[in-house]
């Protein structure tokens, strides 16, 4: 039960990162029709701009060196939102704005181009490897009781305990990667069960290799991290359920939504309303990366934004989309199965099956696709002949 | 420099290459350009061809790598690539358009997937299929070599000879068998579900069997493609079968214009002449590059950004020809006359406006010679930054000055804008 506790946090995590971008994937579909591959390049650079912003106010004999830890993240979050924003108004007018009139493969085969050309310039500048994000807000978890590691090794265990592993850096913040680029250590998650004897063998390896960085908690904690990216989609599904539903902006977009050409005649500025809605999409897409790559998994790579990108489409198909209350629920579901299928698949498959994970999302989409085409909480629409 | 590039082998090596992607580029151009689905999938259908082609030759065993063996592959690959485009086809009678692209998409992230992680099925020997790593076919196929050996006596040479042949011989017969297709009855059944679904429904076309049936040629084409790569290269890995080649494909074909078979072939030579060249190019552009938590300007050969140009030239390229070179017409003697004719009121059009043509030449080549040239000109940063900066500005300056003389130029005519006189 514990476990399954723990996994459903987890999952519920990772789906809320799913959501956050899914937004704007759900935001674009439904005004003008257009998978915006470049949306997961989106979220890549806002973990990027987050990483150089917080890397340039921190340094020493800066603004921030002095600032706590949330102060930072939240500079780092509003800065590279912004940024994000900027570059997804950019891509809108140079990009798609021109091709939008041709044919649909045109269209979607140019925000591919755009997807690889942001993913390929990342590669360039910052090289295909994880980069060490600045540290901000201290990694706590609820209820604070941390064990040291020599009441571990004396063998003092009063209940499930859950081991940590987190990066190890070296003086300057950087991540030590290994020989193949990743992280030597890894927030990864142990199991000890009440009064077993730990894995001596594993954890040894761990303490040798990572002498400070390994810690023991209560099997069923809550980490500040979690918190904050639960606080941050809340308010961020608040703030854009207020604006789409309650302001004069968000008539014009439900209005441009519905039909473009009918908002245009009753005197609505439709480019103004398409690119605002990816403004928002990308303001979005740059808080998750910020939120997952920087302050979650405390790597960000160029590459973070490819696979991530397809699940978060995924997700808003999964919740139907054009909908921004199914793009919320599809990443949380998404984020749940995935987490499930990933640490249960082994023991109720077979051995080896978890490291087919990245296929269960797709096989999720087929099945909805199949199954529900509009997803769970979309509309309906006849053919028009 | 070019020492070695226009030698047998070398050539041979390019021809069976772009030979492959032919036949890849016309089984998708029938997907996308005649039936108007929408396919994003098709490296799946080539993957799925070679690891079929390589099971194949592993399990009837390579030592040297016989004709039947190596025909054999070819109908193992057709027959496994065809049951999984009837695995992907299926959908395809529900879904429309994009969401028929992402469902695709994901069949042939799915079949990647699997065989990244095949190294545990050990059905097939220790490593399974090789996993990430890949699976090697031993010699592969080398089938008629004697006959060529007694001409050439050099055994890579003669196997890039079998492999031309054969290649080509199966690039013509896949024109052929789509050419006939689409000019048959059954051709013109899969065009008018193109033009308008409901309007074919009515008429009687039986949907279903024609979507089904051109998912599963195009995708046997591609299991085609898939045993030519596999047993040419006499290996298979995942890494040939990213959603990068897929994308490579679909421009081909897009390039080539939906549904025009002679411009998709062009396409391809196009493209992968462009590509060779480009990589062939020893010189160095500017690039940001990051380390120590500093920018710094490097200069990197253009091979280490040929992905990025690629993707640069990609929404280049579609921004300026969205459907394609041919806008999708067949390459007839009256399509070049045609061509030969609007060239002709572009070039009088150019002889009487000579301002932005020169003002056009001029902006490109000084962009090009000075992405290089600073490198050799400046030693430091700042002063590479600000040249680098004034030949932006005066390309940019360029281009609103051309735009603004086409404009006045309309309005002193009264003229509707002319896509192809702005030079």
């Amino acid at each position: 039960m514990t476990e399954f506790l723990i996994q459903t946090l987890h999952g519920l995590t990772l789906g809320a990162l799913f959501a956050l971008v899914a937004i704007g994937y759900t935001m674009v579909f439904g005004i003008i029709k257009l998978i915006n591959f470049a949306h997961g390049e989106f979220y890549m650079t806002g973990g990027f701009t987050g990483m150089l912003v917080l890397m340039y106010l921190s340094g020493s004999g800066r603004l921030m060196v002095h600032s706590s830890g949330e102060l930072k993240l939240f500079v780092a979050l509003a800065a590279a939102g912004m940024a994000v924003a900027t570059l997804a108004l950019a891509t809108e007018r140079l990009v798609y704005r021109p091709i939008l009139g041709a044919g649909r493969i045109s269209v979607l085969l140019t925000a591919v181009g755009m997807s690889m050309l942001l993913q390929n310039i990342g590669i360039g500048v910052f090289g295909n490897k994880n980069t060490g994000f600045p540290e901000t807000v201290e990694d706590e978890h609820y209820p604070h009781t941390a064990i040291s590691l020599s009441e571990l090794s004396a063998g003092k265990i009063a209940g499930n305990l859950i081991v940590y592993r987190t990066p190890y850096r070296d003086a300057h913040g950087n991540i030590l990667a290994g020989p193949s680029g990743k992280p030597l250590g890894f927030i990864s998650t142990t199991l000890v069960e009440a009064g077993q004897p730990i894995d001596g063998k594993k954890l040894q390896v761990a303490v040798a290799a990572i002498p400070e960085d390994v810690y023991a908690y209560p099997a069923l904690t809550i980490r500040k991290k979690q918190i904050i990216i639960f606080i941050a989609l809340a308010v961020s599904a608040l703030g854009l359920h207020l604006l789409v539903q309650k302001s004069r902006v968000g008539r014009a977009m439900r209005a441009v939504s519905h039909d473009m050409q009918a908002a245009s005649l009753m005197g609505i500025d439709c480019s103004r309303i398409v690119a605002l809605t990816f403004a928002i999409g990308g303001f979005f897409a740059g808080i998750g990366g910020v939120l997952a790559g920087g302050m979650f998994i405390s790597t960000v790579d160029p590459m973070m934004g490819f696979m991530f990108g397809l699940k978060a489409f995924i997700a808003a198909v999964l919740g139907g989309i054009g909908n921004i209350t199914g793009a919320l629920l599809g990443g949380l579901m998404l984020g749940l199965i995935e987490q499930f299928a990933q640490h249960y698949a082994d023991s109720v498959l077979f051995r080896g099956a978890s490291s087919y994970r990245d296929a269960i999302a797709f096989v999720i989409l087929i099945v909805v696709l199949l199954i529900r085409p509009r997803g769970f909480l979309g509309r309906v629409e006849g053919e028009k002949v | 420099m070019f020492e070695g590039l226009f030698n047998f082998n070398n050539i041979s090596n390019h021809l069976v290459l772009i030979g492959i992607y032919c036949i890849l580029a016309l089984s998708l151009n029938l997907i996308n350009g005649s039936l108007g689905a929408f396919s994003l999938g098709h490296h799946g259908f080539w993957g799925m061809g070679a690891y079929a082609a390589a099971v194949t030759v592993w399990a009837l065993g390579s030592a040297h790598g016989s004709v039947p063996v190596f025909l054999l592959s070819f109908l193992a690959a057709m027959a496994a690539a065809a049951l999984f485009g009837l695995l992907v086809g299926a959908p395809c009678l529900r879904l429309r358009g994009d969401y028929l692209a992402i469902a695709t998409l994901g069949f042939a992230e799915i079949f990647i997937i699997c065989v990244r992680n095949s190294e545990s099925w050990r059905y097939f020997g220790e490593r399974g299929l090789g996993g990430a790593a890949g699976f090697s076919l031993g010699d592969g196929f080398n089938g008629g070599n004697d006959v060529i050996m007694t001409l050439v006596h050099e055994s890579n040479t003669a196997r890039q000879a079998v492999y031309l042949i054969w290649t080509w011989l199966l690039a013509g017969a896949a024109f052929i068998f789509v050419r006939n297709l689409i000019k048959s009855g059954h051709g013109r059944a899969i065009q008018a579900i193109r033009d308008d679904e409901t309007a074919a429904e009515l008429i009687g076309v039986n949907l279903i069997r024609y979507k089904v049936l051109v998912f599963i040629i195009g995708a046997a084409l591609a299991g085609l493609a898939g045993a030519l790569s596999a047993n040419y290269r006499s290996s298979v890995s995942p890494n040939m079968f990213l959603m990068m080649e897929g994308i490579r494909i679909l421009l081909m074909v897009v390039l080539g214009g939906l549904g025009s078979r002679s411009g998709t072939i062009v396409a391809v030579f196009t493209l992968y002449i462009a590509e060779q060249a480009l990589l062939t190019i020893d010189t160095h552009w500017p690039f940001a590059g990051f380390a120590n938590g500093e920018f710094l300007l490097v200069y990197k050969p253009i091979r280490d950004l040929s992905q990025a140009l690629f993707a640069l030239v990609l929404i280049v390229l579609m921004l300026r020809w969205p459907r394609g070179l041919t806008r999708g017409r067949e390459l007839s003697v009256q399509f070049f006359r045609d061509w030969v004719c609007e060239r002709k009121i572009m070039l009088e059009s150019w002889m009487k406006h000579p301002t932005p043509v020169i003002l056009a030449v001029f902006q490109w080549a000084q962009l090009a010679w000075a992405l290089p040239a600073s490198e050799r000109l400046f030693t430091e940063t700042p002063k590479r930054l600000a040249f680098l900066a004034a030949s932006v500005i005066v390309f940019m300056l360029c281009t609103r000055v051309r735009r603004w003389y086409w404009a006045r130029q309309r309005k002193e005519q009264n003229l509707l804008p002319a896509a192809s006189v702005n030079a």
